[in-house]
């Protein structure tokens, strides 16, 4: 169960933005994570799938905790936060088992190219394009996720796992570096040899997008 | 806001982009929000690298 003190307060602080607050909730809820993450992730998979949710989820919870709503009561609040997980990790299985086996879908008549004018449909109601939105365009909205996905690609495949854990808690747990040299029980200096290797590393593979 | 980092007393270009790095994520870890712009032209010898760094320091963030 997740400890409840304070968890009320500790929630709202995190969701007005206040990051430490946010890594303090995540540190809190990481052991519950980590129980849905096995629970739910790909048995044929095994270990990998579920460190692979567990970090994806753990990226969903700072992202989504705006979205959760629980009461006053520190204790109902810890229950409703862990249902809450465990749907989130649930679906996060269930989205990446289906990407899995996803196949390609083809349209069943060829796309229509930009440039051909309005017609009308089987009804005589004239059809055509539609004018461009105010919002982002679909391409822009596609760059944006493409990026997303580069950078975590590229954060998942560094080969190190102490140089991940060490990049996890400077950004996902916003703990200094000597926090983290403490937290891993490594000196100072080794931490950030490996911090500014990594960074260098994903730099690299990033090339080109940033 | 660059007057806080002397990133000049090392000869080491890395070394340089490393310590602005630093400084920059903890800027970003109290809340604030550094100009990297800034921090990049107030070190014309490193600014595109220093950027490239700062950019990626940023979209961990």
């Amino acid at each position: 169960m997740i400890p409840h003190e304070g968890l009320t307060q500790l929630i709202r602080k995190a969701q007005t933005g206040d990051r430490q607050r946010g890594a303090e909730l995540l540190q809190r809820v990481l052991p519950t994570l980590e129980r849905f993450a096995e629970r739910y992730g790909d048995v044929s998979t095994a270990a990998e799938s579920a460190s692979d949710l567990l970090q994806e989820a753990s990226w969903r919870v700072c992202e989504k905790i705006g979205q959760f709503q629980g009461t006053q009561d520190d204790c109902q609040t810890a229950a409703m936060l862990h249902d809450w997980l465990e749907q989130l990790v649930r679906r996060l299985a269930t989205n990446r088992r289906e990407a899995r086996h996803a196949q390609k879908r083809r349209p069943e008549t060829p796309p229509i190219p930009l440039g051909t004018s309005a017609g009308t449909d089987s009804q005589g109601a004239l059809i055509g394009i539609d004018p461009a939105g105010t919002g982002p365009s679909p391409s822009a909205v596609v760059a944006g996720h493409e990026l997303e996905s580069r950078v975590r690609a590229a954060f998942d495949s560094l080969p190190d796992p102490t140089d991940r854990q060490i990049l996890e808690l400077c950004f996902m747990h916003s703990l200094s570096l000597r926090a983290v040299a403490e937290h891993m029980q490594l000196s100072y200096d080794q931490v950030r040899e490996r911090y500014h290797a990594g960074l260098r590393r994903l730099e690299q593979q990033l090339e080109g997008l940033l | 806001m660059t007057d806080s980092i002397d990133a000049s007393t090392s000869d080491d270009p890395q070394k340089q982009i490393e310590r602005l790095a630093e400084y920059f994520l903890v800027e970003l870890q109290a809340g604030r929000q550094p100009d990297k712009a800034a921090l990049a032209a107030a070190h014309p010898g490193i600014s595109l690298p220093l950027q490239r760094r700062l950019a990626l320091v940023e979209r961990l963030f």
